[in-house]
Formats: C-alpha cells, sequence, structure tokens
C-alpha cells in the first residue's frame, strides 16, 4: 500500500496560538483515515493546510508522492473535499451544482454528464435535481454537498465535519456513502468530532488535541491503550456500601462507584466480570434491574490521553 | 474551462433576485417616479410660450410701419418670441387689466411700453423694444447724415447686429435640467453593478466564502475563475443597463437625443465600471459579506449623490469645490458622457468620458485583481 498523504513536522500558528504543532501523519492507499478532536483541537486547519488554503511555518505536505502546493493542478484533479460548511451556488439547481463542480475538475462533456448522474444517483438525489438548495433539507444539502465533492471521482477524498448538524437518517445514508466510495478504491479523510462516526467507518485513527497528535492507530490498538477494558452499569435501588466494598474485592476491578441507586463498575480485564458481580448481588439478596455491560469507547481513551472528556469539549 | 465557468456564472447570476430587484425593477421605478414627477414640473416652468401683446398704432407714421413691420417679423419666426394683437388702446388696456397680455405697446411717432406688472415676458418685451429702438435711432441718424457709405456701414453693423443675437444651434439636443436625473438615474443602475462585482471577489476568495475555498481546491486556475466570473457579471450588468436605458427612452419617452446607440454604450462601459468598483472593494480586506455589501452600497450613493441623482445641482457645486473630483467620480462620469452626447454636436467630450470610464475600469479590475491573486490564507 502506498502512501498517498505525507504530512511532516507541520506547525501553523495564528499569532501565539499554534493550531498544528509539529503534526506528522501518514495516510496510506484504500484507508479510511479518521482525524478526531475536539473542536478547535486542529483538525480543520491541518485539513487546510493539506489542501494549501492556509499558509504555514514549518513542515512538508506530500500528497501522491508529489509537493503540494496551490498551482500543483495535476494534484488537485485527483482531490475531492466536502467542507464542513455548504458550499454551493443558491441560484443553482441541484443537478447544475453537481455539474458545475464536476465541470471544473472534467472537460468532456459527455464523460462528465455521466459523472454527474452517477453522483446524483450516488447521493440520492435524483428526485431532487431540480430543486435549488434552499428547498433542500439539511440532510439532503449535506448530500449535495457531498455530490459536488465527489462527483469527478477523486481518488482522495477529505470529508471535514461532512455530518454537523444532520439528522440521523442523513447522517447514516452519508457514512454509508463513505464506506462505499471507499470500496470503490478512494482513500478517504475523515474529520470528525463524533467518536462514533470515526469508530463505524475509520479503519485508522489519529486523535489530537490542541494541534498536537496524542494517538494513532486502528481503534482496537486505540482502545488497548486503556486501562478501563469494560464497564458495567446496574439499576439495584437496595444497594448499599457493604455491597460495593465486596465488588470492589473481586478480579480486575479498577472502580467500583454508587451513583443515584447505580451500581458503575470499571475493569481491566478479565472475564466473566458481569456473573461475577450479578452473584454478589443474588448472593446479597439485592433486586436489580437494567443491566449494561459497556466495551471502552474513543471516548474513554481521549480522557485517559488528556484527562479530559471528549464530550466536555465538545461545541 | 473558462467557457463552463462562465455559462454557470452567468446562470446563477441572472437568478440573483436581489439584482433584479436593484439592477431592473427598482429603476423601473424609480425612473417612473421621476416622469412622473418632473413633467409637470417641466410643462409649467420650462415649456416657453410666446409672449402676449397687443400693439396699439396711435398715428399712422414712418416710425409705426417699421415697427409693425419688424414686429410681424418676429411673429412670423419658427420660435414665436410674442403673439401680437394689433387693436385700439381701450381694447388694449382692457385686455392689459383682464391679464390676456403682458405688455401694450404704443407705436407712434415715439415708441412706448405700458405693462401691468414685471416678470420675465415683460423683461423681453422691454429688452426687444430698447434694442429696437436703438438700432432704428442709428439706421436714422446714418441716413439723415446723407453719407451713403455710413449708412451701408451702419446697416451691415446692424445686421451683423442682429445675426449676432439670433439663435445660434451650439447645442445638440435636450438640455433641460430635470433630463440629468435620468442620467444620474442612469448611472445609478450602472453604480449598482458594483454589488455584482463584490460577489465575485467574495466568492473567489477562500478566506471570504466557503464556495471561495472549494473553488480554490479545484484545478482550475484562479485567474480563469475570476475572469470568466467578471465577463459574465459585465454581461448581466449590460443587459440590466440596456434594460434601464429601453425602459427610459421607449416608455417613459425620456429624449436622449438622436445618437441612441452611443448612449447604450456609454451605459454599458458605465456598467462595467460598476462592476469592477465592487469587484476591487471587495477584494479589500477580509470583511463579512454583509460589511462589504454596505460599504459597496454607500459608495455607490455617495458617488451618484454628488454626480446629482438626489439634487441636480450638486455637480456643479462639486464642479466649484473641487473639480478633480468630477474626473474621477464614476457615476459623474456615466452621467456626462451622456450628458456630452446630448447636448454637444461635437462628440470630442463624449470620447474622452468614454476613456477616462475605460481606464478606471480597467485600473479598479487590476487592482482587484492584485488583490485577490494570493493562493494560500493567513487563516479561513
Amino acid at each position: 500500500m502506498g502512501v498517498v498523504v505525507k504530512i511532516s513536522g507541520l506547525v501553523k500558528s495564528y499569532k501565539e496560538l499554534t493550531a498544528v504543532n509539529e503534526l506528522d501523519l501518514e495516510i496510506n492507499e484504500g484507508e479510511v483515515f479518521g482525524l478526531l478532536g475536539p473542536n478547535g483541537s486542529g483538525k480543520s486547519t491541518t485539513i487546510n493546510c493539506l489542501l494549501s488554503l492556509l499558509d504555514f511555518d514549518k513542515g512538508e505536505i506530500e500528497i501522491f508522492g508529489k509537493k503540494m502546493s496551490p498551482t500543483a493542478y495535476d494534484i488537485k484533479k485527483d482531490i475531492g473535499i466536502i467542507m464542513q460548511d455548504v458550499a454551493v451556488f443558491d441560484e443553482l439547481t441541484v443537478y447544475e451544482n453537481i455539474d458545475y463542480f464536476c465541470g471544473l475538475y472534467v472537460t468532456d462533456k459527455a464523460q462528465r454528464k455521466k459523472l454527474v448522474d452517477e453522483a446524483v444517483k450516488f447521493s440520492g438525489l435524483e428526485d431532487f435535481v431540480k430543486f435549488r438548495p434552499k428547498k433542500l433539507s439539511g440532510g439532503l444539502l449535506r448530500r449535495l454537498n457531498i455530490a459536488c465533492g465527489i462527483a469527478h471521482k477523486p481518488k482522495l477524498i477529505i470529508l471535514d465535519e461532512p455530518t454537523v448538524a444532520v439528522d440521523p437518517q442523513s447522517r447514516n445514508k452519508i457514512l454509508e456513502g463513505i464506506t462505499e466510495l471507499n470500496k470503490q478504491g478512494a482513500t478517504v479523510i475523515y474529520t470528525s468530532h463524533y467518536m462514533e462516526e470515526v469508530e463505524q467507518i475509520c479503519s485508522r485513527i489519529a486523535i489530537i488535541d490542541k494541534g498536537k497528535k496524542i494517538a494513532e492507530g486502528t481503534k482496537e490498538q486505540l482502545k488497548k491503550m486503556v486501562k478501563n477494558t469494560e464497564t458495567i452499569s446496574i439499576l439495584a435501588c437496595e444497594a448499599k456500601q457493604e455491597h460495593l466494598e465486596q465488588i470492589r474485592q473481586l478480579p480486575h476491578v479498577l472502580e467500583a462507584e454508587l451513583e443515584d441507586k447505580k451500581l458503575v463498575i470499571h475493569y481491566s480485564g478479565g472475564k466473566h466480570n458481569l456473573i461475577r458481580v450479578l452473584d454478589v448481588l443474588q448472593k446479597a439478596d439485592v433486586d436489580f434491574g437494567r443491566v449494561y455491560s459497556e466495551l471502552p469507547t474513543l471516548n474513554d481513551v481521549f480522557l485517559e490521553l488528556t484527562g479530559t472528556a471528549l464530550r466536555d469539549q465538545e461545541g | 474551462m473558462f467557457l463552463h465557468n462562465f455559462k454557470f456564472e452567468l446562470l446563477s447570476g441572472l437568478r440573483v433576485k436581489e439584482m433584479i430587484i436593484w439592477l431592473i425593477l427598482f429603476p423601473i421605478a424609480l425612473g417612473t417616479c421621476f416622469k412622473v414627477a418632473f413633467s409637470s414640473v417641466y410643462e409649467n416652468t420650462m415649456v416657453f410660450e410666446p409672449i402676449k401683446v397687443a400693439v396699439v398704432t396711435e398715428e399712422k407714421t414712418l416710425d409705426s410701419e417699421m415697427f409693425k413691420e419688424t414686429i410681424s417679423q418676429v411673429k412670423n419666426e419658427k420660435d414665436k418670441l410674442f403673439k401680437v394683437k394689433l387693436c385700439d388702446r381701450k381694447k388694449a388696456l382692457k385686455l392689459l387689466d383682464d391679464e390676456e397680455i403682458s405688455a401694450v405697446i404704443f407705436a407712434g411717432n415715439d415708441i412706448s411700453m405700458t405693462t401691468a406688472s414685471s416678470g420675465m415676458s415683460v423683461t423681453v418685451a422691454k429688452a426687444f423694444l430698447d434694442q429696437y429702438i436703438h438700432s432704428r435711432d442709428i439706421i436714422i441718424n446714418a441716413m439723415k447724415s446723407g453719407d451713403t457709405q455710413a449708412y451701408e456701414s451702419v446697416m451691415k453693423a446692424v445686421s451683423d447686429d442682429t445675426q449676432s443675437v439670433v439663435k445660434k444651434q451650439m447645442t445638440h439636443g435636450n438640455t433641460d435640467m430635470y433630463i440629468q436625473y435620468f442620467y444620474n438615474l442612469l448611472a445609478m443602475v450602472a453604480m449598482y453593478g458594483s454589488l455584482s462585482g463584490l460577489h465575485i471577489a467574495i466568492g473567489s476568495q477562500a478566506n471570504l466564502s466557503a464556495l471561495g475555498a472549494r473553488k480554490n481546491i479545484s484545478p482550475t486556475p484562479k485567474l480563469i475563475q475570476i475572469t470568466a466570473s467578471l465577463c459574465a457579471t459585465f454581461v448581466m450588468e449590460a443587459v440590466c443597463i440596456v434594460i434601464a436605458v429601453t425602459y427610459t427612452r421607449f416608455v417613459l419617452r425620456i429624449d436622449y437625443g438622436d445618437r441612441l446607440g452611443l448612449v447604450y454604450l456609454a451605459a454599458v462601459i458605465g456598467g462595467c465600471l460598476g462592476v469592477s468598483l465592487g469587484f476591487m472593494v471587495g477584494s479589500i480586506g477580509k470583511m463579512s459579506l454583509g460589511a462589504k455589501s454596505a460599504m459597496c452600497s454607500a459608495v455607490s450613493l455617495g458617488l451618484c449623490f454628488f454626480s446629482g441623482l438626489m439634487d441636480g445641482g450638486m455637480k456643479a457645486k462639486v464642479e466649484l469645490a473641487a473639480p478633480w473630483f468630477n474626473r474621477i467620480n464614476p457615476a459623474a462620469l456615466i452621467s456626462d458622457s451622456i450628458y456630452c452626447l446630448n447636448v454637444y454636436e461635437d462628440l470630442s467630450r463624449f470620447w474622452e468620458k468614454i476613456v477616462s470610464m475605460v481606464v478606471i475600469t480597467v485600473i479598479l479590475t487590476l487592482l482587484g485583481f492584485v488583490m485577490t491573486r494570493r493562493r494560500r490564507y493567513a487563516s479561513v
């Protein structure tokens, strides 16, 4: 697998704020690479530097093995970008918008028509081709934004938070579409602060915070970085402090708490943890209700690495 | 690539509602208001009516016959100066009392005039009478001298004098002051083109719009994109201003003279000037679209104000206080060019204005290109 994007020692500052600090990234062909971080962590700045929209203070950026620059048109023709903000003409119809942006990359009219038709079908906008963007719902508008970015069948697709303010149905459709594009051969860079999305579609993930890469790897590799491997929550109204003490004595228990009639137990590995804790409650004749067992999330990874939950920093 | 960009920029531009409102509907409405407001004023104050006078011949003398002949000649000219009524003293004075005439002229050995009031018509009648008496006295004196050569010289001089006060066609067309408002209306349409020009700058800058960012990332060079956008906007502006000229000329029947083709040319070049002004303003700094739109509207209206859109005498005041400003004010140049076309037989002043407009358009466009040329931004 060849390296499609190589970023070395990237530094970008806005006066005294260092937005990106000595960032190194390598993205391989065929990957769906996730750039995960809270708002203001430097994800979009990294993407804008990568696309040569932004000046940067230090570093090297190569795409397809060539140095990226604003006039590297041979590189740009193989890149598709879906920005965080919807970037379409309000006065053009859905079809005309896709046709216009595709035309910036593809000059042959017949080929372009075929590509535009495919993009319309791919994004599920067949029934809306004559609509103007203002008449589309938020989800459809996002789909149009994506269709405009991918119509020319780029080899590298960069999506910068494409699901912000999108309803769950459209979000799923978008995520399925990205997976489909990857299956068709495109390398994808996906930035988001929604860890569930990144976890769902990305084959490799870099977590960045305050402009620095704090972890990189597959989701499995990242989750191995945290001590907490499982969290069990049990609704137990009659549970008392003495029961909590018994649970703390069980193997692999990192921490056990009683929070508002709910037992929350964190584990560091081990098997059959749930059976053991239920056994303790049964023997103590404590009734229990809902039981949850959660594996670690990327939020746990972020929490462990930064001391702050990813969710706490959003918005 | 150029044609692709041109086509879609044109298509999207022609569908912008604000453009239709401000560049087509608003000028039509304002022009109609001007027409309604000024046509009554114009008819009441500006249309020359022949001066009604009564001539009373109290005794038939050489003088009285000469006078009647002269005044009848004046009466028979194409632009009637006097509407003469020959009657007796009693009837003439009655007409004067009834304000049906402006003056009574008594023609005999002496010529005198009686009026009931003052005013422009009385002043004109008195001036005519003074001129007549003066000329008559010179001729009589020359005749009395018996010097044939002197008499002929006097007759020639009087004749020349007469020539010097006969109306000479120095101007070409419609010079009434109210048409200035229509020239300025066209200038306003041209200046509003700046809003379209503004959108080119905003839409091509990655740090000003998401659309600009997306365009910057594409493999189509920025120069091609901006040039295509500018050309498309020039065409749109030309369409709007042609509609404005056509509406005012053929619907409101505003007399732009007999060189309408050149009026269209001046208006279209003015429109391009407006677009380039907006393009240049839009390229300055990183202000929001709203702030830049407000700035552009304010600049456009300000230039139109100094050109005389709101006060017909403003341009003359500027000419006295800061004549250089009238030479560079795009709105003044546009209205002046059409004025020159309509008023002066000679086209040199018109072409002078056209050249000024083209030069300013080129300078503003180049400045816009220089300011939008950068390809990487400090922040987006």
